[in-house]
């Protein structure tokens, strides 16, 4: 059954190549893909699919004072952290910026997207590479970077001051507004870069059909630009929200260890408390619930806007 | 009536440009401001200065541990992307040159590193190699980053895969090339973007790495981002932002190189 399944499958490939020149190369037993899959997915399956097997293995123990464990098969470490109220707040609290993150990095990524895909060639270059850079930069660095803008006397409370938007300086930096700042300029190119691709796909003929059908330019935005590029919303949204979700580097620089979110929350379970069960069990929820979501939204877009997305399945 | 219709036209995309100019300022904020402490004659940070100096560069041989840290984490990145390379692109042919069932799953599969948040994926292997009593060395690290540094290659190389057209190869073939020489010769240079779009990419984000480090490196061995980070926490003159600059100044020629090579946009898929 397998090897006629093979044999089908490298007939195809024949077909797609029908001058297999065998004279000088080594005939491997089987077809040659899956000689040249093998070492990807085998690294994948031990070092990746295994761990996180062992993982949820783990998150089923019962944690035992002095960083031992139990292997017994129980749900208590899930039930403790639902039963908690610290826990389910911090999840909340993580899901919710993350959130803000995605919506903030839209609402300021668009224009800067159009522009890139429509503004001036020089513009678009400048304006490209302005995007890009942070992603070269280490996320490390960033967040020193705004940790000293964000301090009581750095350049942002100045500037604040000296505009008179406050009085006295404000704290930024120990709090969620100084790391939703930072994620989302961490973050921003990969919200910008995918917005920009589909929008330089819309054809310009279909803008200029709507503007002669007489659409002002707000009615042609709303009514062609932004229904067309709704997979570049949905493509970097869903990154974002993915990438803020799980980000912990930033969270715990400029937060400074006085907001948790919920994978600060994990670390402190492996590697303060040594508690590897609930460590693990935190991690097994946090995955469980961001996949959900991005389940639930994958099927939103595709309820709602299955026109434009369809032609994006391949 | 014709300079009406004209600020009418150019109007929208005044404001347009005006917002973007602020946006540029705020993505290059932080990376400008490390620059300029990192020259502060002064003890502490803040901004402005009163002073400039080279001496927090002239700092940086004896700072404990920063040159060992900045050989490990090139050596570690070096590493990671040739054996990132090496898997992606033998993957990505597979998974654009032929046709089988399960092959869309299996491109979704070499992509899902990228789905998990690198921090539990580092808790996960920590706790296999415990498990089998696997003790953390530079091989643990290597095994960490490249498994997350795949799926860059992978999605470079199977663009630039996509891009290519197979006639050429076929020609290559139907002139008597064997299939090793038809990749050597014509494939491999034919996708070259990709393979290097796909290695920068695999460089920087194991050279950037914090959260997979974190959980496999072993007590000797400190990358270069973890070392920052303790810097960062514990020290509080501009020997951090110096070192910053000098990352920073590695990243604008890495960037000139990826434009001079490949061409920004072509890298970034846009």
């Amino acid at each position: 059954m397998q090897r006629a399944y093979a044999a089908k499958a490298s007939g195809a490939s024949e077909a797609e190549f029908p001058l297999r020149a065998r004279r000088g190369s080594v005939r491997w037993p089987g077809p040659p893909y899956v000689w040249l899959l093998i070492p990807a997915v085998l690294v994948l399956l031990v070092f990746f699919v295994l761990p996180l097997l062992t993982m949820i293995r783990y998150s089923l123990y019962t944690h035992v004072a002095g960083g031992m464990m139990q292997p017994v098969l129980t749900f208590d470490n899930f039930q403790h952290f639902f039963q908690q109220e610290l826990y389910r707040r911090v999840l909340a609290k993580t899901l919710l910026n993350a959130l803000i993150t995605t919506l903030l990095a839209l609402l300021l990524g668009y224009p800067v997207a159009y522009v890139i895909a429509r503004g001036h060639p020089l513009v678009s270059r400048i304006l490209l590479i302005a995007v890009i850079s942070p992603l070269l930069v280490g996320i490390v660095i960033r967040s020193y970077g705004w940790l000293v803008l964000l301090n009581r006397q750095g350049l942002v409370n100045q500037a604040l001051q000296a505009l008179g938007v406050i009085t006295s300086p404000v704290r930024l930096t120990g709090n969620d507004v100084g790391v939703i700042i930072s994620l989302l300029h961490v973050f921003y190119p990969f919200m910008v870069l995918p917005l920009a691709s589909v929008l330089q796909k819309i054809e310009r003929p279909l803008e200029e059909a709507a503007m002669v059908l007489g659409a002002n330019r707000l009615q042609v935005f709303y009514r062609v630009i932004l229904p067309l590029s709704i997979p570049g919303i949905a493509a970097g949204s869903l990154v974002v929200f993915l990438l803020a979700a799980g980000s912990f580097v930033t969270p715990r620089l400029i937060g400074k260890n006085l907001t948790k979110w919920l994978l600060g929350l994990v670390e402190e379970q492996v590697l303060t408390v040594f508690n590897w069960p609930f460590g693990a069990a935190m991690a097994v929820i946090f995955i469980a619930v961001v996949l959900l979501l991005v389940a639930v939204y994958g099927r939103l877009l595709e309820s709602k806007f299955a026109f434009v997305l369809k032609g994006k399945a391949s | 009536m014709r300079w009406r219709r004209r600020i009418a036209t150019w109007a929208p995309w005044g404001m347009l440009y005006g917002f973007c100019g602020l946006m540029l300022l705020f993505l290059v904020a932080p990376i400008v401001i490390v620059l300029l402490v990192s020259f502060a004659d002064a003890e502490f940070v803040y901004f402005p200065p009163p002073g400039f100096t080279l001496r927090w560069y002239a700092h940086l041989g004896r700072m404990e541990g920063l040159v060992p840290s900045f050989l490990l984490s090139l050596r570690l990145a070096l590493l990671v992307s040739a054996l990132a390379l090496l898997l992606g692109t033998t993957a990505s042919l597979a998974l654009v040159r032929y046709t089988f069932p399960g092959r869309q799953w299996l491109n979704t599969f070499l992509m899902s590193p990228l789905i998990f948040p690198p921090i539990i994926t580092g808790i996960a292997l920590l706790q296999f190699c415990s498990t089998l009593g696997i003790r953390a060395t530079f091989f643990t690290l290597l095994v960490g980053h490249t498994l997350i540094t795949i799926p860059y290659v992978v999605r470079n190389v199977t663009a630039s895969l996509q891009g290519l057209r197979s006639n050429v190869e076929e020609a290559a073939r139907l002139l008597g090339a064997n299939p090793w020489q038809t990749f050597w010769h014509i494939t491999l240079p034919l996708i070259k973007p990709g393979l290097v779009a796909g290695g920068i990419f695999a460089f920087i984000t194991s050279f950037d790495n914090y959260t997979i480090s974190m959980w496999l490196k072993s007590a000797e061995d400190t990358p270069l981002p973890m070392r920052i980070f303790f810097y960062i926490e514990r020290v509080m003159d501009p020997s951090v932002a110096a070192v910053s600059g000098v990352m920073i100044v590695f990243s604008i020629v890495l960037v000139i190189v990826t434009e001079k090579v490949v061409g920004l946009s072509r890298a970034m898929n846009v």
